[in-house]
């Protein structure tokens, strides 16, 4: 019976859309790694840096418009647009941000392209190990005599603590 | 003669083929679909520009700890010297010294309070009262604390510098505050 072959044929594209869908969904709702450390030393000097100077920055290195958005718990959104050639879509990328031990790590958890969101390990390497150089550009940053105790981000932007390990 | 399959004798079979293929359209069409509109979307959309409309909130701000002061100001070989900052924007200098009179050695606290000054480009003390051991000294005599003041100053101004340079923007100071701890400065860019 070819009209049973074509309900089969439906209820399978309809069964495969409603797979695709559910992935999409899945894939959106999966968790954030987070870096989560309590300071435990106090610090001598507290820097904050709002989103909008990070993002003025952020701007000029990448030479186009770019736009940083902080979340509690060491969530940070860049959002640029890319050139793939014929599109320039404006791509979201998630990184958590955070201290491990002395260290800052940054690391690449997904990209959102519009509604689709890809989790990065299904991005190439040089994308992840590129969004890990953050981590590593803010460590460089620290003054001399000072070292890294504590990184906060709130809606507002970036807070550094510092300690003076100076003589 | 090739062999047909003949439909009509097994339905099942036939519906289960149906939608196996289906399936398989279903997967690879739904994920193109889906790739595409996103693109399309995103292709769409704007970068979000800085919020600027936020004005009280500062670019930067700066927390330094009265205890950070103290131990950064400690020198052994000059004898101890105290920083004790204070609400309204002041700071006072506590150093403890001998003075020689007579050819007698007699321990003094000398105590300079200072107001702390901020204009747009820059942060300065400024000497407000001077006191030996409690008594105040007039003005012409308390230059005590006079090459402090310089060191101070030139300390302020670089770090205001060294912010403006890594940030890569001139920025202009917009805020100070003190409390019994801490001095909290807050700056902005200059647009």
């Amino acid at each position: 019976m070819k009209r049973l072959g074509w309900f089969g044929f439906a209820l399978g594209t309809l069964a495969g859309l409603l797979i695709v869908l559910l992935c999409a969904i899945a894939l959106r709702l999966a968790p954030a790694p987070v870096f989560v450390e309590t300071p435990t030393i106090t610090p001598d000097i507290t820097v904050f840096i709002s989103e909008r100077s990070l993002s003025r920055l952020a701007s000029e290195t990448l030479q186009q418009p770019a736009f940083i958005d902080f979340d509690p718990d060491g969530q940070m959104t860049v959002t640029t647009r890319l050139d793939l050639g014929r599109v320039q879509p404006v791509v979201n990328f998630k990184l958590s941000l955070g201290m491990q031990g002395s260290q800052v790590v940054s690391e690449l958890h997904r990209v959102n392209v519009g509604f689709l969101s890809i989790p990065a390990q299904w991005l190439p390497d040089a994308l992840r190990e590129g969004s890990a150089m953050i981590g590593q550009i803010i460590q460089s940053q620290t003054p001399p005599d000072f070292v890294l105790v504590g990184l906060i981000t709130s809606p507002e932007g970036v807070t550094f603590q510092l300690k003076w390990v100076g003589e | 003669m090739p062999h047909q399959y003949d439909f009509n004798r097994d339905p099942v079979g036939c519906g289960l083929l149906g939608c196996l293929g289906g399936l398989f359209f279903g997967l690879t069409g739904g994920a193109t679909i889906l790739v595409i509109a996103a693109l399309l979307s995103a292709g769409a959309a704007s970068v979000p520009a800085p919020n600027s409309a936020i004005s009280s909130q500062p670019d930067l701000s700066l927390t330094i700890e009265e205890s950070f002061l103290n131990r950064y100001a400690e020198q052994p070989t000059a004898g101890a010297i105290a920083i004790d900052v204070l609400p309204n924007n002041q700071v006072q200098l506590i150093a403890n010294t001998n003075l020689q009179s007579f050819g007698i050695e007699t321990p003094v606290q000398i105590t300079g309070l200072f107001q702390i000054q901020l204009t747009p480009q820059t942060l300065f003390v400024e000497l407000v009262d001077t006191r030996i051991s409690g008594i105040p000294l007039p003005p012409e005599l308390s230059n005590f604390f006079s090459q402090d003041i310089t060191f101070i100053n030139q300390d302020l101004d670089g770090l205001v510098a060294e912010l403006s340079r890594v940030l890569k923007i001139p920025i202009v100071l917009n805020n100070l505050r003190t409390t019994n701890s801490q001095i909290q400065v807050e700056l902005r860019e200059v647009q």
